[in-house]
């Protein structure tokens, strides 16, 4: 059987990104967005901790728009499932290891589409 | 390329649009650089952030932006809420409030037209799109400001020259001291069909118990024609000893006007001397309406045409002299076309031949101002309608000699507003109907 992996990226996003940017501020802006993903990570953990969907749904809203600004696909198509799919705390519990796992390979990849 | 222009790709920012004031709302502070950058690469500098909903609304009121770019979400007001309540502001109702959303659902982009917002941004953010939208909305701001600014100016420009023009007309006082002194009564009516118009009317003060009324009409109405008033009304006084000779003074006229009018305008002009004392009236005509005259309670009022060229369309004419009696007991009316030509409510007309009649059904006791109010009636005409033609009525009355007055008395108390030395409450008409 067939499986489908998304992309982390969405790089033709990228390009018109850079073509309206230049390649220098856009680089710029991809090494902050670590910092804004660690933020909304742990937006979420503590919403999960103060078991509070609706934060955790106005945080999984945010990751989800700044992922997708950046062409971050992936990463933002783990935001939506917190923003839209999770009907309790603990579907987000379940749901927080893909998304670390997605943020980190996000950040990971980030050097790559940076330059 | 001109260094007020600036050209990134497809785009064209002008220094104006860069001028712009924009307000960016987003409680990411990531995607609000993401917007700024690629509005500052497109020469964008007086960019203002809020980092939410109260923030907006704070910044928005200190700034006063040209545009908004507003998130849908965030966490203390919805860009909704947000939209909602800046639009309550008067001030604000034009501004440009783009939301950008992801949703494509159509009940959600139905709410955030409702709310007020101008247009939507998809997110995730299209640089494309998002300079594209700016720029037009910033456009037609511009645009509408400007136009804003223009009909402003002309409103008011339009109505200094309608009190200019209301300055060359007979003042209320002037037609009581004439009628006073020649024992008639003087009404008279002019209204214009836009802000200033195309007729004009006077009184010129003779001697030897002799005055002359004259209406112009020009063709056409509004501005030019209007300006074209100024031009006749200068003439006219310019040839004082022509005043008691209709004849002479319309072909001095006629010469002066074609010379001054480009082709298509002309004037229809009628003047009449009243020779009070003699009982006699004198009139000339440039393709005017016939005057109605009524001599006597009992006969029948009559047109009386008098034939001539309009003024300023050939050099040179020669105007015919008509006189007829002017007895103590006579009603004479002088009107411009837009009275017997104006459609009714089944677009009838009155006609020339009706508006006489109309005379001799009405009460002879009415004042010259109630007959004229019966005439605008008859004809169709009251006080909301819009007028198609400029439309001008005097209406000299010798009816009730004995017992002249002006009826100053009645245009005061008809128009509360107007000044005059008599402290007038009451319409003469009024106690006449009580006696």
């Amino acid at each position: 059987m067939m499986t489908f992996e998304m992309d982390l990226f969405d790089h033709e996003q990228i390009d018109m990104l850079r073509e309206a940017l230049g390649s220098e501020e856009l680089s710029e802006m991809y090494l902050k967005l670590p910092m804004s993903i660690d933020k909304a990570q742990d937006t979420i953990d503590a919403a999960i901790a103060n078991e509070d969907l609706q934060a955790i749904k106005r945080a999984g809203h945010a990751l989800k728009g700044v992922a997708g600004s950046f062409a971050a696909v992936k990463l933002q198509d783990v935001a939506r499932r917190f923003e839209l799919d999770v009907k309790s705390v603990e579907e987000a519990r379940e749901c927080r290891a893909l998304l670390q796992s997605v943020a980190r390979s996000t950040v990971a990849a980030l050097p790559t589409i940076a330059t | 390329m001109s260094g007020n222009v600036t050209s990134k790709g497809p785009f064209v920012v002008t220094a104006r649009l860069r001028d712009a004031r924009i307000l960016i709302v987003d409680d990411e502070p990531l995607s609000c650089q993401l917007l700024a950058g690629i509005l500052r690469k497109q020469g964008f500098e007086r960019l203002t952030i809020a980092d939410c909903g109260n923030q907006a609304l704070e910044f928005t009121g200190e700034i006063r932006p040209d545009l908004i770019l507003l998130d849908m979400q965030m966490p203390d007001l919805s860009g909704l809420e947000v939209c909602e309540r800046i639009r309550a502001h008067t001030e604000f109702v034009d501004v440009p409030i783009l939301i950008q959303t992801a949703t494509v659902s159509p009940k959600e982009m139905g709410e955030l037209f409702a709310a007020g917002g101008s247009d939507f941004l998809s997110k995730p953010i299209n640089p494309a799109e998002l300079i594209a939208r700016v720029i037009v909305h910033l456009e037609r701001r511009l645009l509408l400001g400007e136009m804003r600014d223009y009909r402003e100016r002309i409103s008011s420009e339009l109505a200094s020259a309608r009190r200019m023009q209301s300055e060359i007309f007979p003042s209320p006082i002037y037609q009581q001291e004439v009628a006073e002194a020649a024992n008639v009564r003087i009404g008279s009516y002019h209204r214009s069909s836009s802000e200033v118009g195309g007729d004009l009317w006077g009184i010129l003060p003779i001697s030897d118990g002799r005055f002359g009324v004259f209406l112009a009409d020009f063709t056409g109405h509004g501005i030019t024609s209007a300006l074209n008033t100024f031009r006749l009304h200068a003439l006219i006084h310019e040839y004082k000893e022509l005043h008691g000779r209709p004849g002479q003074l319309l072909a001095r006229l006629n010469e002066r006007l074609s010379k001054l009018l480009p082709t298509g305008q002309f004037a229809t002009f009628l003047y009449v001397v009243i020779d009070y004392q003699e009982g006699v009236l004198r009139l000339a005509s440039a393709g005017a309406p016939p005057l109605v005259i009524k001599n006597g309670l009992h006969e029948p009022a009559r047109l009386l045409q008098a034939t001539g060229v309009p003024l300023g369309i050939v050099g040179t004419m020669d105007y015919e002299e008509h006189e007829c009696a002017f007895d103590v007991d006579a009603l004479v009316v002088l009107y411009s076309d837009g009275l017997p030509e104006f459609p009714n409510a089944v677009g009838e007309r009155l006609g020339e031949e009706a508006l006489a009649s109309t005379l001799d059904r009405l009460h002879p006791g009415l004042d010259p101002y109630e007959l004229i109010d019966k005439l605008c009636a008859t004809a169709g005409i009251t006080p909301g309608h819009v007028l198609p033609d400029d439309t001008t009525i005097i209406c000299l009355d010798r009816r009730v000699g004995s017992r002249a007055r002006s009826c100053h008395d009645c245009y005061l108390v008809h128009n509360p507003t107007a000044t005059g030395k008599r402290n007038a409450t009451r319409c003469h008409a009024d106690d006449e109907a009580v006696a």
